[in-house]
């Protein structure tokens, strides 16, 4: 997204500090730019082969905008499937690396927030475990997790009370660090 | 209800961290009774978030830092800071410039025995023996291009410090597309330009030497406002160099995706087609300012096609007219540069500039210009005022997009089965009208045009929020209009006719009008079989689209000649494992499920399952389409194992990919759901629909058919689980919104009273029960006729509402109808 202004940084400021007509706009934009790169992207990477934060980003675009040709109805599906996507990715270039014995990315890692690649892998796990039994839970822990939003921004993209995102996300931590800490040490299957 | 052990452990849960820690263990103690395992459930939770590490509250990922990278990243300041500041003989003297693979330095020789400057390209992250072993095997090859134009390569090595790069002529210039710019070249100016650069590329084609990154970067115009192209055979010596490892490969991997074609992209053998490509990039940006990438619309990357040079000149137009302040400023400077305004340049670039670009770019090689001369000599052509051999798209691309566009807001996917309209444009068009190709492609440019205008005009403008005064206006109106429109506007040109009524059919269908769907498609057929013939590709994808728009009305009759016709013309055009093929397998299956026949249907649709899988992947959504309807033919088939297995792998493919309120994750559950209510478990069933009956209502409306295949399964699941005043009200819901929203002759209304007469039936509400029977019994005997699984089942509840009624004499009646037995296809 060849935004030098930053819009969606600014959207995004102006959907936490209230303003509805900034959802739209960010849609819109959201839209329009991911499409466009999407088009333009896919295939002209090597899909896995490298990922930057740029790579991923635009591998994340394709996989939302190509999905079934079935639009996505509202900022909450186009957030998750969003958020979706490029932890997919992430965690299928982790597996991938680790079959081929091979190190990750530098310019990932750093996308990462540090993670290596077993606490990526760790925390998908923890994610799947939580997506089987607590779905809701799942998607907040997806929006703050892989898209960065805060509280109340999760609680604006859900269209719910800060209370509730706060509940589910406390829930959602409960049950993540529970998985992971029940891991330490196991190695880890593939599944 | 009975609460979940889950939901009690969440509740519990949040009840005890809202307490101090000193008072939750008496509060849990208390509320856990003797419940040792529950309690030690919800403190281990506790236990667990308390510890959780503060990195938990951290994104991993972040939207916006993606974002902010991702804006920075084409301009990030070079890594490479000059360590080096010298290079073999040579002294760096300042840097120039900075590419994808490493900083360009100027340098020259300090012992003064060679006083030309040079430029020095360091290459970040491949192995340098290789590279240079590459360089020495290739330095021939290079030696021979001898062009003003082009730049000399000179040498590679490496640094002391280990660093590989290459050292070229050094030229002292500006990017062309800058050059432009600052010159205000005006239109014609620039193509007379670019055709120089045309004559330097077609130079190294001609010794067989393939450039692979030509970008207005590697291309500067020096004072006398010649060119100069840079880096001739790097790209090959780099590319080459990634065969020793996916690591090396990764980074080696040297062209700039924007200006790149698609094949070089895929990673596919390099021609000179892929030059071609580039070249029309950054011709585009020469005439529009614009990046190629910035301007594409919106299309899938497999029909790739930008947008026209005029028609981003058009949208200039009106970012100058009323864009804000910033907007206003560049399109007046990049009009400025061209030394014009908006509307000129438009008129301009329209016609043969706009067809040359778009000919240079096509995503498939064999349809752009053929060589390099070919482009430059069509742009000699036009600036001569002669005819250009650039021939116009074809239209169908442009009323597929337009559909594309609209899906937005079309949501909805066909009911139970998921039907396929996707008619694929096949690419043998052109190759088949060898002999009358000139006129084939006159007409398609003018039907192209045509129906690019109805479109705009007709129906787009419709839509257009001044003209609806705020009000919002729905893609139902905007098609009701424009079927209006289009009756008696196209005499004499039946192709357009044909096309516009394609995009309206397939519009309609996705709104879930299948009738009128029905309508246009039969039309496109008639005047394409008349025109065009048969067999031609786009007879054949109407054809199928006209069989799924009658089966989906439950007109099955119909459907089958039409389905058959599809699938035998494609079978002999394409063969059997072609997706266009396979797409008309998975409809006609689709049509005997949906009539019963499920015997039949299966070998046709386990067939296109293994196909799909093969040739398509798993995860692609036709692939997923036809796995959730073969989980419903195993149900019922009674293959119960096999059904809940692929229907559970597709919900589980299917949350993952899309989500869980994606419209085929909610059908997949809705299937699941049928699933254990046709198997009594009743407890799972209930919650899965309750569940889904809830988000298809707020996703979808109350009034969408899938939210009311929701609420009938679900008032179904109550009634057989013995609640049936809840069953009844539910149905009381359904029978009040159904009617009215779903076509006629809807086989679930005739379904669904039947089912609810028989919970009225077992209420002993009979004089109910009766009517609700009768009018599902004439109304499926009408539509799915007399001997039909479901026209049956409601005969054998009318028996057993006389039955329980005492009317022996009707009971007897209805009772000899069932005597031929249920159908035996089942």
């Amino acid at each position: 997204m060849n935004d030098p202004g930053g819009p969606v940084t600014q959207l995004l400021a102006q959907i936490s500090a209230g303003d509805p007509a900034a959802e739209d706009r960010l849609l819109r934009l959201v839209y329009v730019e991911l499409k466009s790169v999407a088009a333009q992207r896919l295939r002209r990477e090597q899909p896995g082969s490298t990922l930057t934060p740029t790579s991923l980003m635009h591998e994340a675009y394709v996989r939302v905008f190509r999905g079934n040709g079935v639009p996505l109805q509202n900022r909450k599906h186009l957030f998750f499937a969003f958020g979706q996507a490029m932890w997919r990715i992430v965690v299928e270039h982790h597996r991938r690396k680790r079959i081929q014995g091979a190190k990750v990315d530098p310019g990932l890692i750093a996308a990462l927030a540090g993670l290596s690649r077993d606490d990526v892998l760790d925390l998908d796990d923890a994610l799947d475990a939580l997506r089987r039994e607590h779905p809701r839970e799942h998607e907040v822990a997806i929006l703050r997790k892989a898209v960065g939003l805060s509280i109340p921004e999760t609680a604006r993209v859900l269209d719910a009370s800060v209370a509730t995102v706060k509940r589910r996300w406390a829930f959602a931590k409960a049950k993540l660090s529970q998985h992971l800490s029940k891991g330490e040490g196991n190695g880890h299957g593939s599944k | 209800m009975v609460m979940d052990r889950n939901d009690r452990i969440e509740n519990l849960f949040h009840e005890a961290i809202e307490r101090d820690a000193c008072e939750r263990t008496a509060y849990l103690r208390g509320a856990c009774a003797s419940d040792s395992e529950l309690l030690a459930a919800v403190e281990s939770l506790i236990t667990a978030y308390e510890r959780a590490p503060a990195s938990l509250e951290d994104p991993v990922l972040d939207l916006r830092a993606a974002c902010r990278t991702d804006a920075s990243f084409s301009s990030r300041a070079p890594l490479d800071a000059p360590i080096h500041r010298q290079v073999g003989a040579y002294t760096l003297l300042e840097q120039i410039g900075s590419g994808g693979m490493g900083a360009v330095w100027s340098a020259q020789r300090a012992d003064g025995r060679y006083e030309r400057k040079v430029a020095i390209k360091f290459v970040h992250g491949c192995d340098s023996d290789h590279l240079l072993r590459r360089f020495r095997l290739e330095q021939r090859t290079l030696g021979s291009l001898e062009h003003p134009y082009i730049a000399r390569l000179l040498d590679a090595g490496t640094t002391d410090l280990g660093a590989p790069y290459f050292m070229m002529e050094y030229v002292d210039g500006a990017r062309i597309d800058r050059y432009c710019d600052e010159a205000r070249l005006g239109i014609e100016q620039r193509l007379r330009l670019f055709r120089r650069v045309c004559e330097a590329v077609a130079h190294a084609h001609g010794k067989l030497v393939v450039h692979r990154d030509l970008k207005p970067g590697n291309i500067l115009v020096d004072k006398d406002g010649s060119p100069k192209l840079l880096d001739f055979g790097i790209a090959k010596i780099m590319d080459d160099d990634g065969q020793n490892g996916d690591q090396t490969r990764a980074t080696s991997r040297a062209f700039t995706p924007e200006y790149a074609s698609p094949e070089q992209a895929r990673g596919e053998p390099v021609t000179t087609a892929s030059d071609v490509f580039s070249l029309g990039a950054v011709l585009y940006e020469l005439l529009t300012g614009q990046r190629l990438r910035r301007a594409a619309v919106d299309v899938a990357p497999s029909e790739f096609e930008p947008t026209k040079p005029s028609t981003v000149m058009s949208h200039l137009l009106a970012t100058s007219a009323k864009g804000d302040d910033e907007g206003k400023a560049i399109a007046a400077s990049l009009l400025a540069a061209r030394g014009g305004h908006a509307e000129s340049l438009r008129r301009r670039l329209t016609g043969d500039v706009d067809m040359i670009v778009l000919k240079a770019l096509r995503a498939e090689p064999q349809r752009r210009y053929s060589s390099v001369e070919q482009f430059s000599d069509d742009i000699r052509r036009h600036l001569e005022h002669l005819p250009i051999i650039a021939r116009p798209d074809t239209w169908r691309y442009r009323g597929r997009k337009f559909v594309r566009r609209n899906r937005a807001l079309v949501a909805g996917t066909a009911i139970g089965f998921v039907g396929l309209l996707a008619t694929t444009i096949g690419t043998s068009i052109g190759r088949a009208q060898a002999l009358s190709a000139r006129r084939e492609a006159e007409r398609q440019a003018s039907i192209a045009e045509a129906v690019n205008q109805f479109l705009n005009k007709d129906l787009l403008a419709s839509a257009d929020p001044k003209k609806s005064l705020g009000r919002e206006v729905t893609v139902r109106e905007v098609l009701d209009n424009a079927s209006k429109a289009i009756e008696g506007k196209f005499p004499g040109e039946p192709l357009v006719e044909a096309a516009v009524r394609m995009t309206l059919g397939e519009t309609y269908y996705g709104l879930g009008d299948f009738e009128r769907a029905a309508g246009h498609v039969q039309r496109v057929v008639k005047i394409r079989e008349t025109e065009l013939g048969p067999t031609h590709p786009t007879t054949m994808g109407p054809m199928n689209a006209l069989g799924e728009m009658y089966r989906a009305q439950g007109l099955y009759g119909k459907a089958e000649p039409w389905l058959l016709r599809a699938l035998e013309l494609r079978r002999e055009k394409y063969g059997d494992e072609h997706p266009e093929t396979l797409n008309s397998l998975h409809n006609l299956a689709g049509l005997y499920q949906t009539q019963g026949r499920h015997q039949k249907a299966a070998p046709l649709l386990e067939r296109t399952v293994k196909l799909r899988r093969q040739l398509q992947g798993e995860e692609h959504p036709d692939t997923i389409a036809c796995t959730v309807n073969l989980g419903l033919l195993y149900q019922n088939l009674c293959r119960f194992d096999e059904a809940e297995r692929l229907t559970r792998q597709t919900l589980e493919l299917s949350t993952r990919l899309n989500g869980p309120e994606h419209p085929t994750t909610l059908l997949c559950t809705n299937n699941l759901a049928f699933m254990y209510l046709t198997q009594k478990r009743y407890a799972e069933a209930e919650k899965l629909l309750t569940e889904s009956l809830e988000t298809r209502r707020r996703v979808l409306g109350e009034t969408h058919v899938q939210t009311l295949i929701s609420t009938h399964n679900l008032a179904r699941t109550l009634g057989e689980s013995g609640r049936l005043e809840d069953a009844a009200s539910l149905f009381e819901e359904f029978m009040r919104i159904a009617p009215s929203a779903l076509p006629p002759r809807h086989d679930l209304l005739g379904v669904a009273k039947g089912v609810y007469g028989d919970f009225l039936t077992r209420l002993g509400r009979y004089d109910e029960a009766e009517r609700e029977l009768l009018e599902g019994y004439n109304s499926l005997r009408e539509s799915q006729g007399p001997k039909d699984g479901r026209t049956l089942k409601v005969v054998q509840s009318l028996v057993e509402l006389y039955d329980a009624w005492g009317r022996s004499v009707q009971a007897g009646e209805y009772r000899a109808m069932l005597k031929g037995g249920p159908p035996t296809d089942l």
